[in-house]
């Protein structure tokens, strides 16, 4: 990596973990370019989870999500020739995959029709739900579907670029500056959409969360 | 429906948590890996438009190299645009080194340059041309030299620069070199006149003479200037094609006169001389057409 792109991926890359991750993404991805293809799915076992999330949450259709996760490796394989380190790997693959995303959602703007993945109760889940409620067997399942098809109600009313802020911020984890580098914003702006979304959802799911 | 009164309200940022235990099983990533391997291998197999292969590394190419292009192209933007604008003190300046590489060859040629008629009936446009700028009017007389002993179709002129160092002949015949260009820059506006500026510039410094030295059976060409009134003939003040039509017209005249020479005694010439010089642009247009000389027809002229 050229020490140009180093700074500047630096300075997108929060913490030193990403740092170290962004330097063995490179690495990988160096090999790929040289013509070792093949390690191309390390980077796709690496990373399929989290994108797919990200488009799980932003779509809340989980056959589509399938769908564009490929489309978006796929597009990633074919164009890594010119990657060129000048931010990280997976911003970069984030930034694939919130535009096939963000277009997919445009083009088919007046269907929808979601798909929901199982929520996995246990570990973290487990206690917030016991913090929401009581109940056990039979309700509690019905409580945590209800509880789910509200969430995505509400996420669906934001436009596609608040939910995209929301998704990237809250669920997946990425900083401020990250997000602004895969919307290709500026960070106020990822911070004013992130404020207005949580306006907005806290309006809509007032009923689970307190002011 | 759940009793939202029995529920007790955690914050916004862990009901989003949960949207993190939204997670498909694990039999899913196997069919997700072979889908996707189908997938991969029909990209690779898929011929892909020119436009997705070629344009994309095009424009990568060109990206690394924006620098370079558009430095060269504030440079050459720069030197079109000093070059437009240039002073005309600066032309004279180019013209005075155009001058002294043509006094040298004019050394080395034994003080005379041979100019063909060609070269000549190129000329005689561009001083033609001159009325629209400076209000003065040249007028080509034609007259038959009655030499026998040269048959040559070539006019010699004498290059006489060291004797011409004020305004030449050349200046003088075409007053406008003198003061269009040194006086008044802002009248050279088109651009087409800044083009051949040099040339006229360098015509009028190398002071070469208009009147021939005929030492044969040629024609000599007198170019005369004078001082025209406000109120100028239509042609005079055409340019371009009008003023080469005039040159080719004289040669015409020219032409005829040669052919009736040898019966023609001398008092008949100075009659028509008279005659060619008092004769308007118009009417000496309007004479030639009707005779059909700018057909190409007959070279007889008679009034």
């Amino acid at each position: 990596m050229n020490p140009l792109a180093k700074a500047l991926n630096k300075t997108l890359v929060a913490s030193p973990e990403r740092q170290q991750e962004a330097d063995t993404d490179w690495a990988i991805v160096r090999r790929v370019q040289e013509g070792n293809v093949g390690d191309f799915d390390t980077l796709i076992r690496k990373y399929r989870e989290r994108v797919y999330a990200i488009i799980y949450n932003m779509t809340s259709n989980r056959e589509d999500a399938a769908d564009l996760t490929q489309d978006a490796f796929i597009k990633a394989f074919q164009s890594i020739h010119r990657f060129q380190g000048q931010s990280s790997f997976f911003t970069w693959l984030y930034r694939i995959a919130v535009n096939g995303s963000l277009s997919h959602l445009r083009r088919n703007k007046l269907r929808t029709f979601f798909s929901f993945e199982k929520i996995h109760d246990e570990e973290k889940g487990h206690e917030i739900i016991s913090q929401l409620t009581d109940k056990t067997g039979g309700d509690r399942e019905l409580f945590v579907k209800e509880l789910q098809e509200k969430l995505n109600e509400a996420l669906q009313k934001l436009s596609i670029k608040h939910r995209t802020v929301v998704t990237l911020f809250e669920i997946d984890g990425l900083s401020h500056e990250e997000i602004a580098d895969v919307m290709n914003c500026s960070v106020g702006t990822v911070r004013s959409r992130l404020h207005y979304a949580k306006q907005l959802l806290q309006s809509e799911l007032q009923a689970y969360v307190r002011s | 429906m759940a009793d939202h009164s029995e529920i007790r309200k955690v914050s916004l940022e862990e009901v989003l948590r949960l949207k993190r235990l939204e997670r498909p099983e694990p039999q899913f990533w196997d069919r997700f890996d072979k889908e996707l391997r189908e997938k991969q291998l029909a990209a690779i197999m898929a011929k892909r438009p020119w436009w997705q292969m070629d344009l994309g590394r095009i424009m990568t190419g060109l990206a690394r190299a924006r620098v370079p292009v558009g430095a060269a192209a504030v440079l050459t933007l720069t030197f079109l645009v000093i070059r437009e604008n240039r002073r005309p003190d600066e032309v004279d300046q180019g013209a005075a080194t155009s001058n002294e590489v043509l006094a040298a060859a004019s050394v080395v040629n034994g003080d005379q340059v041979t100019v063909s008629r060609d070269i000549d009936s190129m000329q005689a446009p561009m001083s033609s041309a001159m009325p629209v700028e400076s209000h003065a009017v040249s007028s080509v007389v034609a007259s038959v030299s009655a030499t026998p002993d040269a048959q040559s179709t070539e006019t010699t002129y004498a290059a006489k620069g060291d004797e011409h160092a004020g305004p030449s002949a050349v200046g003088a015949l075409s007053p406008w070199v003198g003061t269009s260009i040194d006086d008044t820059s802002s009248r050279l506006a088109s651009s087409g006149v800044r083009s051949f500026a040099p040339t006229l510039m360098d015509l009028r410094d190398t002071g070469l003479e208009a009147v021939p030295q005929a030492r044969g059976r040629g024609i000599q060409l007198a170019t005369l200037a004078t001082e025209s009134s406000a109120n100028e003939e239509p042609l005079a003040k055409l340019a371009g094609p009008a003023n080469s039509q005039r040159a080719r017209l004289a040669s015409y005249v020219a032409a005829a006169f040669k052919s009736d020479g040898e019966r023609s005694s001398m008092a008949e010439q100075r009659i028509r001389e008279r005659a060619i010089s008092r004769l308007s642009n118009d009417e000496l247009y309007s004479s030639v057409s009707r005779i059909g000389l700018a057909a190409g027809g007959g070279l007889r002229l008679t009034f």
